[in-house]
Parts: C-alpha cells; structure tokens; sequence
C-alpha cells in the first residue's frame, strides 16, 4: 500500500505524539486492545521509507488516519508494509468489534535532503551520556527510544549550543529531534533560538521557536521542534536549545533541572 | 476469537490457551498487597504468593483462590520466592533486596538460614551491591544467587550459607548481564545447567553448573523476569516489551523444549524468520507489569503483577 500526500504542515510548532489516555486494564467486561507496533525504516528519508505492522490479534483491523484532530478518513490497512514517499503524520490505532480500541500511535515521517555538514563547536555533554560521536547529529538515523543507546546525546545544563558550518546551500528550516521519557526525567527543551549568519559572520537572521507547557505522559516518545524560515543561505548556523530549567510539580523530580537527549538536527 | 466479556476471555495461542480469571486471588483490605513478585506451589498443592506488603508479606491460597493462611512482616524488599523439596520437606528461599538478604524459611515462616551481603569488592576496590533478586536451589543443597538488582554475579553458596564461588558480573560479554533477574535450573535433558536471565538484553544465558558459560536464546523485545521451567516449557513473566520498556506492555511468554516461543499470553503471537524470533509485543491490554508464572500441576498458571495498582494474582485456566 502507497500513501501520498496525507498532510504534513510544516510549521513553527511541536509534533505532539498520541494522546495519553488510561487504558482499560481488565475493567468488568472490557478488554482494550494494546497500541499497534509500528517500526519505521527510516524516520528521515530521501525518497521513500517503508512502515512495518506487528502481529494483530485475530479480528483485529490496523486503521490508520492523518490529521490529529480528525477522525475522519480513517482507513483500515490490510497489509504488514506500508511505503511513504512524503513528510508525513500518520495516527495508527488497533481496532476490533469485541474490544476497546487501542489508543493512537502517532508516527512523524520528514522526507529531507543529505546535505553537507560540518559540526563546528558542541557543548559538552554529561556523563555517562557522552560517548556517542557527535556525527550521530546529522546522520538521519534515529535513535532508538531507550535512552541508553549510543544514538542519543544527553545534556544537563542551562543551555545547549550547537555550530555548524554549511557551504552556503540554501535552507529553509532547522528540525530539533528530542527524546522524552518523563518516567527517566528526560523532558524536551523550552525553546530553540537559530541563528544564521554570513561569510562575514553578520547576522543574517535570527528565529526563536517555544514548545508549549509540558504536560504528563507515559512511555518513551520521540518528539520534534521545528523552526522555518525563508529560504537562506547561510555560512554558519548557531542552534541554541533552552533545556527546562525545573522539573514541572506534578513530576517526583519536582524542581530538579531535567536531562535533555537529542539524537538529530535536520536542515530543511 | 478472544471475546469482550472478561470471564470468557482466551488469551495465548496453539496449544497454550487460557481463559482469564482475574479476580482469582482478590482478598479483602485485611490481607492487603503492594507489589506480588513471585508465586510457587508447594508439595500439598496451596499456592504461595510473595509480596512486599510487610502487613503479610506471605499468602498461603488455595488453586481456587481461597485463603488458607498469611505471614510475614520482616521482608520490605521482597522480592524472589523458590521452594524446595529437601527429603520431602518444603522450603522456601526468599530475597529481599532492601534487607540485602536471602532468607531460608520453612513454610509456616521459621527461619533456617540467613545469607547477608557478602560485602565483595569490585576491580576499584569499592564494596559491590547486593541487591538479590532471585535463588535456584540444585540438587546438592548449593544456593545459587542471582544479584540482580546489584552487582550482577551469581553467589553460589553452600547449603549452610559458605559462599563457593562466584561469575557473570555486569558487562557486555556472553558470560556477563546486565540485570540478572532470575535463574532457574533446567533439567529437562537429565544434565542440569543453569538458565538466567539476562533482562535488559531479552536474553536467557545457559551455564554449567560451575559457571561456566555455554550459549544464549534471544527474545527481542521480551523484558523478562525468571523462567520457570515445568515438564517440557519454560514459562517467563514478560514485564515490559517493545523496542523500550514501555509501561504497561507485559504479557507471558511460553517456550517449547526447544526453548523456542510458542505462546505469549496477552502477547501477539510469536513469528520466527529464518530461525530467528521476530520482536514480541503485548497485543491486549490484560497485564500490566507481570512479575512471575507459577504452573500448577493442571497447567493452569497464576501471575502476580508488580506496579499494577496493588492488584492481586490472576489465574489463567488451560483449555
């Protein structure tokens, strides 16, 4: 099964993954179905990325839509593979006539172009999460949502620098790619300031994004911040990325600054 | 098809299917439990439960749920339950991991032996954890000692509690773990060798009984806890599944005598690729955080759940 063209907006804001909701764990006379397994080839794709299904229970239809705030266009799936060939979000839930029906799983698809990088200063990171090679940043290749792989760089201070020194190709965008998992005090950034600057290092341009307040969520989710701009085409880009300062209230961390894990910075 | 009314529900797959009884263990607030770690059935057919509830940290049911009996309020951290048949009497072997402890104890709750950290160093000289999760008594009275929470060396002891000899520890290579959560011996050949888990790798590692390394059964995607082995099957509580530990996402995972997947409970069923077992994932939202499977000699099986809301042992029926 193809899919083209469900729509992705590209725009200043969060990709927030599946609403949390409580699953009904054996409640009298129900039984939810678990999320579905979804497994995505490649997260950040030049042509086209394939999606693979896990097993389903008997009975049990995959049903998959686009827009988060839709349920309409939800289209059940028949096959174990699906192929995307464009920036996409897709919401998949498991669906059966004698279940409760799994919450979504949402999955970001960015199809980009490999450009030329090079990494010119990166703050330094803590330990014990300092050993990956910072080249991971650029290399399209997601990570995997235990923190502990070695695709992930972990942070613990006020701010995140990042220079990168690019050969004058024309950009649009800068996509911020983040882990959080609350249960291990991992929380996405504030905010994420870019700068693009000349030949001359003058200021070309200057873009700041804001995630909205962090609100409770079960499980590792991958997570995005994206900044766009109009098309330039700067000699250096300067990503400064505002970790939370303070764990929110309602966390047994209250109060303690939180670990940032990114794992990629995609230029759009 | 698995039906929506809980009482008929089927879960499992092959000849390993079961219908959900979940209230099966359910007591009133007098006999109240936090997490059930572990379960085992004794030689008169009761089904002992161990949870870290220190207003009874034992209790004695009968296979259709009935109390018989509680005991217990010493074991904060406990953790791992083994009985043992020792010239037809039961023991039990219990671990706690904030007492630092393995504690031998007859079924009525007297204690016989007492096993406390060892206090070892490791290669810098600092004093190792102990943090002891789990036991696996072999047929010459040896304690085997799985340091799960802790250090991640198996301890064998002799049975009046002298420590022999040690292996594993933390790290990547075969004979290594990282958590050792569970150990088990695996006669099923009539030559026994030990089975451990090797949690966060989704691997069981077999050994011989001195410790030395033999090979390895992977089970990507499957957080296990410890096998228990019964006729021809091992049996192993998947507590969390998927490419992370997701919350909530257990299931149980049934091997043949080939150690390969046959069945997983509450799972999807297991599919193998040219021999290989693709990941596993819970498929119903029946578990929570399963901790342990005790079999009973009908093959029914009953599982305590850690973090599941202070929720007592279901039962699945074999049909």
């Amino acid at each position: 099964m193809r899919v083209h063209g469900i729509g992705y907006l590209l725009s200043n804001l969060v990709l927030l993954g599946c609403t949390v909701s409580q699953p009904a764990f054996m409640q009298p006379g129900k039984v939810q179905l678990s999320p579905p397994q979804i497994t995505a080839q490649h997260v950040f794709f030049e042509e086209a990325t394939n999606l693979y299904f896990g097993e389903l229970p008997e009975g049990v239809l995959l049903c998959v839509s686009g827009k988060e705030d839709s349920r309409e266009g939800e289209k059940p799936i028949y096959e174990n593979k699906m192929t995307i060939s464009e920036s996409s979000t897709l919401r998949f839930r498991a669906k059966g006539r004698s279940f409760i029906s799994s919450e979504y799983v949402t999955q970001e698809l960015f199809k980009v172009v490999q450009r030329k990088v090079e990494l010119g200063f990166l703050s330094p990171r803590a330990e014990p999460y300092n050993k990956a090679d910072p080249k991971v940043l650029f290399d399209l290749q997601k990570a995997k949502k235990n923190f502990s792989d070695r695709g992930w760089l972990g942070f613990k201070q006020d701010t995140v620098h990042v220079e990168l020194k690019l050969q004058d190709e024309e950009i649009k965008g800068v996509t911020l790619s983040f882990l959080e998992d609350q249960r291990s005090w991992i929380f996405g950034p504030k905010s994420m300031r870019v700068d693009g600057f000349g030949e001359s290092n003058n200021l070309l341009f200057s873009k700041t994004v804001t995630l909205d307040s962090v609100s409770q969520s079960e499980g590792e989710h991958f997570r995005f911040l994206e900044s766009t701009f109009s098309s330039v085409s700067p000699h250096k880009l300067r990503i400064s990325i505002f970790p939370l300062q303070k764990i929110p209230s309602w966390h047994p961390g209250r109060g303690s600054m939180p670990w940032l894990f990114i794992d990629e910075i995609v230029l759009l | 098809m698995p039906s929506l009314e809980r009482e008929d529900l089927i879960i499992g797959h092959g000849d390993f299917k079961y219908k959900v009884e979940r209230n099966w263990g359910q007591l009133s607030q007098k006999h109240p439990v936090n997490d059930c770690h572990e379960m085992v059935q004794d030689s008169k057919g009761r089904i002992i439960l161990l949870t870290n509830h220190v207003k009874n940290n034992v209790i004695v049911y009968k296979k259709n749920g009935r109390l018989l009996d509680t005991w217990g309020d010493t074991f904060p951290g406990a953790h791992g339950l083994t009985l043992k048949d020792e010239g037809g009497t039961d023991y039990l072997y219990i671990t706690d991991t904030e007492l630092q402890q393995v504690v031998k104890t007859t079924l009525d709750g007297n204690v016989i032996l007492r096993i406390n950290n060892p206090k070892l160093k490791d290669k810098q000289g600092k004093e190792r954890p102990f943090l002891p999760t789990e036991t696996a008594i072999a047929e010459n009275g040896d304690i085997y000692v799985a340091d799960g929470y802790g250090s991640q060396y198996i301890y064998v002891y002799d049975q009046q509690g002298k420590l022999k000899f040690e292996f594993g520890g933390r790290g990547e290579a075969d004979d290594q773990f990282y958590n050792a959560h569970g150990i088990a011996i695996d006669n099923r050949n009539n030559s026994p060798r030990l089975l451990v888990t090797a949690r966060e790798k989704n691997q069981l590692k077999y050994f011989k009984m001195d410790g030395s390394y033999l090979s390895t059964i992977q089970l990507p995607g499957a957080y296990i806890c410890r096998p228990v082995i019964h006729r021809e099957q091992v049996y192993l509580a998947t507590i969390w599944s998927g490419p992370g530990k997701t919350n909530n996402s257990g299931f149980i995972s049934i091997l043949d005598a080939n150690n390969k997947m046959v069945s997983a409970p509450g799972g999807a069923a297991p599919v193998y690729n040219e021999g290989q077992l693709a990941p596993v994932h819970q498929t119903l939202r029946v578990f929570k955080h399963p901790h342990d499977v005790c079999v009973d000699r009908d093959e029914n099986l009953y599982i305590p759940q850690w973090n599941a809301g202070q929720v007592y042992p279901m039962k699945l029926h074999r049909i």
